[in-house]
């Protein structure tokens, strides 16, 4: 089929963001109807985009029109396929959210599909500067999106805060980038690799300084230690569906990127790194465990577990020099687990406080069961997860980052993630205990469960436990084992000519 | 003789300058603008080092900064009209923020 | 590379970073900052009084259309560098720059239907 195939996901995701924004002061057109044009889009792109899943390659599509910015190899594959089932799930467990009254109008999901857009071109981008300007595309529209609903007072405020500190940090990267292109003379993924190889004889201490400036950005995006602050109050003051975009997808575009980043060209500074990321994992580990303890808002108490998260993620981010593809496949397993688990979690609570009028704080969950025992085993089966307990997607995902941490030599890193998790089971359980051995006071009669939001979110509840349990039960099922294959053969795209 | 030093020195100033106006300025209006003095710090970086290497992708980049500094500074800028509205003022302080 | 680029280079990382900290411990040391001074007012530069009085409200409208025009304005800077290779670039540079001038004036349309550029 040529280049086109190699960029069709992108032009459909693209396209279909310019179409609904054009459409979305078509008075005709219902909210609802709008959002199945987005969702149209969208598994257009899912589809074109599964059609080089697992396929070992690596394409500089119309590289006389790109000039080799924009690659397509297995590795960006398998993260747009993540990303494309990040932004439908996002569409389909807001499908009653994303009402008129909330003043949610079609111009949220040109937004949607925009960002979507930019994550995309941030995982296929082969350059600083375009990874720059996808980023950039990425966190303007999310900016927007965190801003959307009118009933929520904190709303201006957590925009703003995004919006300050995003732009800061956008300007670090940048700086690095002109670091980077000031000691190398290249802003190429791959040439800058070449250029600080310690045979060329060149100093390398600005590159250094560079990526670590780049470095810093990475580290807030994902709301690492130094730089989380924003993470609980931006989540909390966004609609429900956005903070379990937020959390799910955008992270895993981060790390994509930075992945590919630090695979192909910083090898040999990533080793100046290592005391630095070893504080910040053990820092963002206590801190984040610290906040989540705090917090009696579910909402609150997901967005600080997921700097949790992040401090797992980085562990296997540093062991990655030592043992190189299997640490690069325990991220990319572990965001796909953490993705299912947060966005189950996430869009279950917005679908229940969308049809139940929850404040979501723990005591509201007492009792939950009684009203709801379809929801809340759900709910209880992505707590788990989360928590990382056996037979759920959780448990494998920290199983493969723990072990990779201790075969790397980093056992005091490996040791602080475990008691991590020990005490993550508190603030995991204690819903679940609330939820199962209390009377229900304050719910009574519930609306029964309708639409797809409730159907949608029993295939995560599937997707998690299937991963967990994997193909003991199903022989010849593909199973973790062939997702584990294909992050493997993903990471060895990145080192094709 | 101006020499490439002189532009980074140049860069590094309006940098720091950037940097502080974003943490220490309580104005929302002029935090922008600390947004904008950074953005441009980096422009100037990329122009210079562009010119030392004559490698042209340096002065195409500072094109596309530009570009994008605009695009958040109108998304800037409606939040901050969206803010006035709200509160009647563009003070920092009346948001309890940027310092946790 | 030259050491005298390492050396620029390295002075301006730390300007960059270092310059900042100084500020902010000077903050802490030095005296408070007031709230009340002549900092936030809209005329900095030591306007007190204006004519006409300061607190004149102006229509959103103006905000809107200066927010739209700063995004439309800063596009040419694409244009210039085309416009000066236009002939080197030839019919690729002619449909790049017509693709571009597409997008945005798919900007334009919504921004029309959205009704922002209607003065009521």
């Amino acid at each position: 089929m040529g280049d086109i195939s190699y960029l069709l996901p992108l032009l459909f995701v693209g396209v279909g963001a310019v179409v609904l924004m054009l459409l979305s002061y078509t008075k005709s057109l219902s909210i609802s109807s709008i959002a199945k044009i987005a969702l149209g889009f969208l598994v257009l792109a899912f589809i074109s985009n599964v059609y080089y899943f697992g396929e070992l390659h690596k394409v500089y599509p119309y590289e006389n029109v790109f000039f080799g910015m924009i690659v397509s190899d297995t590795y960006s594959v398998y993260f747009n396929s993540i990303l494309l089932v990040g932004a439908i799930a996002t569409i389909l467990i807001g499908w009653d959210y994303f009402r008129p009254d909330r003043r949610f109008t079609g111009e949220f999901f040109s937004l949607l599909l925009f960002s979507t857009f930019g994550m995309m071109l941030l995982v296929q981008s082969a350059e600083l500067l375009s990874a720059f300007i996808a980023l950039e595309i990425a966190s303007l529209s999310l900016y927007v999106m965190i801003g959307f609903q009118t009933d929520n007072i904190r709303r201006v405020e957590a925009s703003y805060r995004y919006l300050v500190l995003g732009s800061l940090s956008g300007v670090l990267f940048l700086f690095g980038t002109a670091l980077i292109y000031a000691s190398t003379k290249t802003t190429f993924l791959g040439n800058i690799g070449v250029e600080l190889l310690p045979q060329t004889g060149k100093d390398i201490s600005l590159a250094i300084g560079g990526a670590t400036l780049i470095l810093i950005t990475f580290l807030f995006k994902i709301s690492a230690f130094p730089f989380q602050n924003w993470t609980i109050d931006v989540y909390d003051g966004s609609p429900l569906p956005v903070s379990a975009y937020m959390a799910s997808t955008f992270k895993v575009a981060v790390f994509a990127f930075m992945l590919r980043f630090v695979a192909m060209d910083l090898g040999y500074i990533k080793d100046y790194w290592d005391g630095l990321l070893m504080g910040v994992i053990i820092l963002t580990l206590a801190y984040g465990t610290f906040l989540a303890l705090a917090q009696n808002n579910l909402k609150r108490m997901l967005a600080s577990s997921s700097i949790v998260h992040t401090g797992y993620l980085l562990i296997a981010f540093v062991s990655i020099d030592i043992i190189g593809e299997s640490a690069s496949s325990s991220i990319i397993y572990y965001l796909i687990a953490y993705f299912l688990s947060a966005m189950g979690a996430f869009g279950l609570i917005s679908y229940i406080s969308s049809s139940d009028k929850l404040r979501l704080t723990y005591e509201d969950f007492k009792g939950f069961s009684h009203v709801r025992p379809y929801m809340s085993a759900m709910l209880s089966i992505f707590m788990l997860s989360l928590a990382g307990l056996p037979g759920t997607i959780g448990f494998i995902g920290k199983f493969y980052i723990f072990s990779g941490a201790i075969e790397a030599g980093y056992t005091v890193l490996a040791t602080s993630a475990i008691l991590a998790t020990f005490i993550s089971i508190y603030y995991y359980f204690k819903l679940i205990a609330l939820m199962y051995f209390y009377p229900s006071p304050i719910l009574s009669n519930v609306p029964p469960l309708k639409g797809l939001p409730p159907i949608f979110i029993g295939f995560i509840a599937i997707a998690v436990l299937w991963g967990g349990i994997g193909n003991t039960f199903i022989a010849f099922f593909p199973s973790i084992d062939f997702l584990i294959d294909v992050a493997k053969l993903s990471h060895r795209s990145l080192f094709l000519q | 003789m101006i020499g490439l030093e002189h532009y980074l020195v140049l860069t590094g100033i309006l940098f720091s300058i950037g940097i502080v106006g974003v943490i220490r300025r309580t104005n929302l209006l002029m935090l922008f603008f600390s947004t904008e003095i950074l953005l441009n710090a980096v422009n100037i970086g990329f122009a210079a080092v562009s010119k030392y290497y004559g490698d042209l992708n340096g002065q195409i980049f500072s094109f596309f900064i530009i570009a994008i500094a605009a695009s958040e500074v109108a998304v800037g800028l409606g939040l901050l009209v969206l803010w006035y509205k709200k509160e009647g003022t563009i003070d920092l302080t009346s948001l309890q923020m940027m310092k946790g | 590379m030259s050491a005298q680029l390492v050396l620029s280079l390295s002075v301006v990382l730390i300007l960059a970073l270092g310059v900042p900290v100084l500020f902010l411990l000077s903050s802490k040391l030095g005296p408070q900052e007031s709230t009340k001074n002549s900092k936030n007012i809209p005329y900095e530069s030591g306007i007190t009084h204006c004519v006409g009085g300061c607190d004149n409200r102006f229509s959103v409208k103006f905000y809107l259309v200066a927010i739209l025009f700063v995004l439309f304005d800063v596009e040419i800077v694409f244009m210039f560098p085309w416009a000066v290779r236009v002939r080197e670039l030839g019919y690729f540079g002619l449909f790049e720059m017509f693709a571009f001038i597409a997008l945005l004036v798919l900007g334009l349309i919504y921004i029309y239907r959205s009704g922002a550029l209607k003065w009521q």
